[in-house]
């Protein structure tokens, strides 16, 4: 028995979830300077208690639909080649456990750019937690 | 050990390292002047000093090391021996052998059992069969010689931690930040007690401020000095000869900028030895001299520390770089093609393409300038080359001055606030709507402002960065900048305050992105970009063309003058012209008629006096002309101290102004400020002002 801690998201209805190691804090509405000449998936620029930390959204950076601008942002504070960086998302779900022998693949059904980005998946009380790499999703330059 | 005895150590290896870095310099200096008196004087007394504090932590076999090296340094320093190549090499594999001693002492805390025998015997070996020199008078002054950068510790300085000089540099940034936020609060205060005691604040911590800057600053020396040793054995492993020569070393740097700097230094320093640089037969057999030239220039310029490594070697081919490109698959054919030269060059900097075939030792595996331009721009630097194959190369890097506190303009476009820092900012110019259309041109697509009668070229922020400009009011808001010698206006929609920020790297998501420098935090503790002034101008192709344009030299001069020239000729020939909206009539004026009054020539013309200038070669004072002739063709024109007459050859005809000038050569004719091009003769366009001061004729009223 192997249990891992994922921190949950959702994403335009897809359950996401991160180890538990690389994931600093979650906020809520935080102010954005944007960043011209910046790839699409680069929200802006955050204040993080005084740090200075990139924000992504995460459904331009799985291909997906945009949000729909009324629902308030969930930034989930990762941190990746020792950097710090905020990921927006729909919403944040709780810490779940799971047994590390419960991964399963990818399912083929996932579209290619999130599945690019994932290193497995479990289910959890009938819905698939797919699990994203923190240095992959994080590798963005412009 | 005890504490105090590690402590003791620990400084005695700090010094000794110090020491023996300057004994590397000194020797290779000697290698060139080898009967500097003073030189060999202090590489002497270098190695006395080491022997000294060997003996007394009583590290033996240090002692016996360093004294073998004093024997031989106290023979050459009598003249008993002369200073040669070997001699110089035995003496670099000694302060390398003390050095590896000093690694062993740090790491296992004693000297270990290495033999040096060999080296000490190679050492006596000189001594055994000296060359005789000429005994030679050694000045015994105490005359210092710049070995290096490092002089000898002063007893006014102490050592301090690095780690508590970044601590510092925390704090004050803290501090800033912090006054800033209070600056907000103060100024509604309005001269009252706050606003006094935020201004009291503001002026210590700026002077604060500054006095940490400088007690970070470090020489660059300390980061090129090293590389006279590792340039002499380099190239001696590899036969060549190359000389290495650097200029500059006493910049002063921020500690953290240097330690940026040291490895792309040396990596460029060992690529143009290894490859940049020829062999002796190669280079002979280009026409060039054996010895290879490899300098290293430092210098400060707006704000930033410049480094030029430059070497006369093979240079870069860019084709093959094209070809290396295209062949790795890196980049297709056709997108090749449409590559500018810079643009090929810059091939060199992505990872994976290296043309050397062999992979040497030397060079080491993959490391390859595209991790020199990741490091430098990780701090808000940059790394571009130019080369000549066959002639050499340049390499030119730049880093800001220091990682952290700078004054920048706030600037608003498009909604959202961005910095520009304050040191690459040389105006600001607001340009009235109604000025807009006679000082603003569009020329082949990029947009100019006439100032002071240069041309600047004008970067729209809002469309660089595709944003919708949100301009108030309906002129043009012009912030006047240069970097690296490109000067230019960036139009923004409106001014904030000038203020210090606490400049931050760029995040790696975003540091590709040329325009911007850094981030900071401004008062509000809203993140904003900092500008990169340089990016900028590269990005919207400001060239350094643009620079040296000047107003007349462009259709802007037929624009602005009016539309035709009267032609004549002048006494000696040549053509000359004069604007018709100057000219009032043309008359036949007798010679009879012409008067003097003083040094001028007048005529009495309707009622009143008009000065009459003879429009000559400029060669003569102008006041006789050669032959009498009939009549004075006259030319009246209109002029600032009332009508003149411009007294001329023969008068031809009046003819639309050409709309180009000819600016090679310059107009040589006394009183000509250009010349065109008339029915294929050279036309001297004569200005009537200049022509009034050039005779000296005051108003006649």
């Amino acid at each position: 028995m192997n249990e891992r801690y994922f921190c949950t998201f959702s994403v335009d209805g897809l359950l996401l979830g991160i180890a538990i190691e690389h994931v600093e804090e979650v906020l809520g509405d935080q102010a954005i300077t944007p960043v011209p000449l910046s790839d699409a998936a680069i929200t802006g620029l955050i204040n993080l208690r005084g740090r200075i930390v990139t924000a992504i959204d995460a459904r331009q950076r799985f291909g997906l639909t945009s949000r729909d601008d009324t629902a308030a942002p969930t930034v989930v504070v990762v941190r990746a080649h020792g950097e710090a960086v905020g990921l927006f998302v729909d919403r944040v779900g709780d810490v779940v456990e799971v047994d590390d022998d419960c991964l399963v693949e990818v399912p083929v059904t996932v579209a290619a750019p999130i599945r690019a980005l994932a290193t497995g998946a479990y289910m959890l009380a009938g819905d698939l937690m797919l699990v994203l790499d923190a240095d992959q999703t994080l590798a963005i330059t412009s | 050990m005890t504490t105090d005895d590690e402590e003791i150590v620990l400084a005695f290896l700090e010094e000794s390292r110090e020491n023996l870095d300057q004994l590397d310099l000194g020797l290779i200096a000697l290698e060139v002047n080898p009967a500097d008196p003073a030189l060999l004087a202090q590489v002497f007394r270098t190695i006395h000093t080491i022997k000294g504090t060997c003996g007394f932590l009583g590290f033996k076999s240090l002692e016996a090391l360093s004294h073998a090296g004093e024997n031989l340094l106290d023979a050459l320093r009598r003249g008993e021996l002369r200073f040669d190549a070997s001699v110089t090499t035995s003496l670099l594999t000694l302060v390398d052998a003390i050095r590896r001693v000093l690694d062993h002492i740090e790491q296992a805390g004693t000297e270990g059992e290495v033999d040096h025998g060999a080296v000490i015997s190679a050492l006596d070996r000189h001594l055994a069969s000296p060359v005789a020199v000429a005994t030679f008078d050694l000045a015994t002054t105490s005359q210092s010689v710049a070995m290096g950068t490092a002089t000898a510790a002063s007893e006014t300085s102490v050592r301090v931690d690095v780690a508590i000089l970044d601590k510092l540099m925390d704090l004050v940034g803290e501090l800033v930040v912090t006054r800033n936020q209070f600056g907000e609060s103060a100024t509604i205060d309005d001269d009252g007690p706050l606003s006094l005691t935020y201004r009291q604040l503001s002026l210590v911590t700026r002077e604060l401020h500054e006095g940490v800057v400088r007690a970070r600053l470090q020489p660059v020396g300390s980061v090129t000095g090293k590389f006279h040793r590792i340039v002499r054995d380099l190239a001696a492993s590899m036969g060549k000869q190359i000389s290495l020569e650097i200029e500059g070393e006493e910049i002063a740097v921020d500690k953290a900028v240097n330690e940026v700097l040291r490895d792309p230094l040396l990596h460029l320093v060992r690529n143009a030895v290894d490859h940049g640089i020829e062999p002796p037969d190669e280079r002979r057999a280009a026409g060039k001299p054996a010895q290879g030239m490899l300098t290293i220039r430092a210098f400060h310029d707006g704000g930033r520390v410049h480094l030029e490594i430059a070497d006369d070697g093979r240079g870069i081919d860019s084709r093959r770089l094209v070809e290396h490109a295209i062949a790795s698959g890196y980049v297709t054919a056709g997108d090749a093609a449409a590559l500018g030269p810079d643009a090929a060059m810059d091939l060199m900097f992505r990872p994976g393409l290296s043309t050397k075939e062999e992979v040497t030792n030397i060079s080491g595996r993959g490391v390859g300038l595209d991790v020199v331009r990741n490091a430098l721009e990780q701090v808000g630097g940059s790394i571009d080359v130019t080369s000549e194959p066959g002639r050499g190369s340049v390499f030119r890097l730049n880093v800001p001055l220091t990682l952290a506190i700078m004054p920048v303009l706030i600037a608003e476009v498009g909604g959202e606030r961005y910095a520009v820092p304050q040191v690459d900012v040389r105006e600001i110019v607001h340009i009235a709507a109604a000025e807009i259309a006679t000082a603003v041109r569009d020329v082949d697509g990029v947009l100019f402002y006439r100032l002071r009668e240069r041309l600047l070229p004008l970067v729209e922020l809002a469309s660089q960065f595709n944003l919708e400009s949100a301009r108030h009011a309906d002129g043009l808001i012009v912030i006047v900048v240069e970097a690296i010698g490109r000067r230019f206006g960036i139009v923004v929609d409106a001014l904030g305050d000038t203020t210090d920020v606490v400049a931050k790297p760029l995040p790696r998501a975003i540091r590709t992105i040329r325009c911007f420098g850094g981030v900071t935090l401004l008062s509000d503790g809203q993140p904003a970009l900092i500008l990169d002034v340089a990016g900028l101008a590269s990005r919207a192709g400001i060239t350094t063309s643009c620079e040296d344009i000047e107003v007349r030299d462009i259709e802007w001069v037929a624009e602005a003058a009016p539309a035709s020239l009267l032609l004549a000729s002048a006494d000696d020939g040549g053509r000359v012209a004069v604007d018709m909206s100057t000219v009032r009539r043309l008359e036949q004026i007798s010679p009879e008629s012409v008067e003097r009054s003083g040094p001028i020539e007048v005529v009495q013309y309707r009622g009143g006096i008009l000065p009459l200038l003879r429009v000559t070669d400029g060669l003569s004072s102008g006041t006789q002309s050669r032959k009498p002739s009939a009549v004075l063709h006259t030319v009246v024109c209109e002029s600032s101290i009332g009508l003149v007459g411009l007294v001329v050859g023969r008068i031809y005809d009046v003819v639309p102004r050409p709309t180009t000038e000819v600016t090679v050569p310059p107009p040589s004719r006394r009183g000509a400020i250009a010349s065109v091009v008339v029915d294929d003769r050279i036309t001297e366009v004569l200005d009537v002002e200049l022509l009034i001061a050039d005779a000296g004729v005051w108003s006649t009223a």
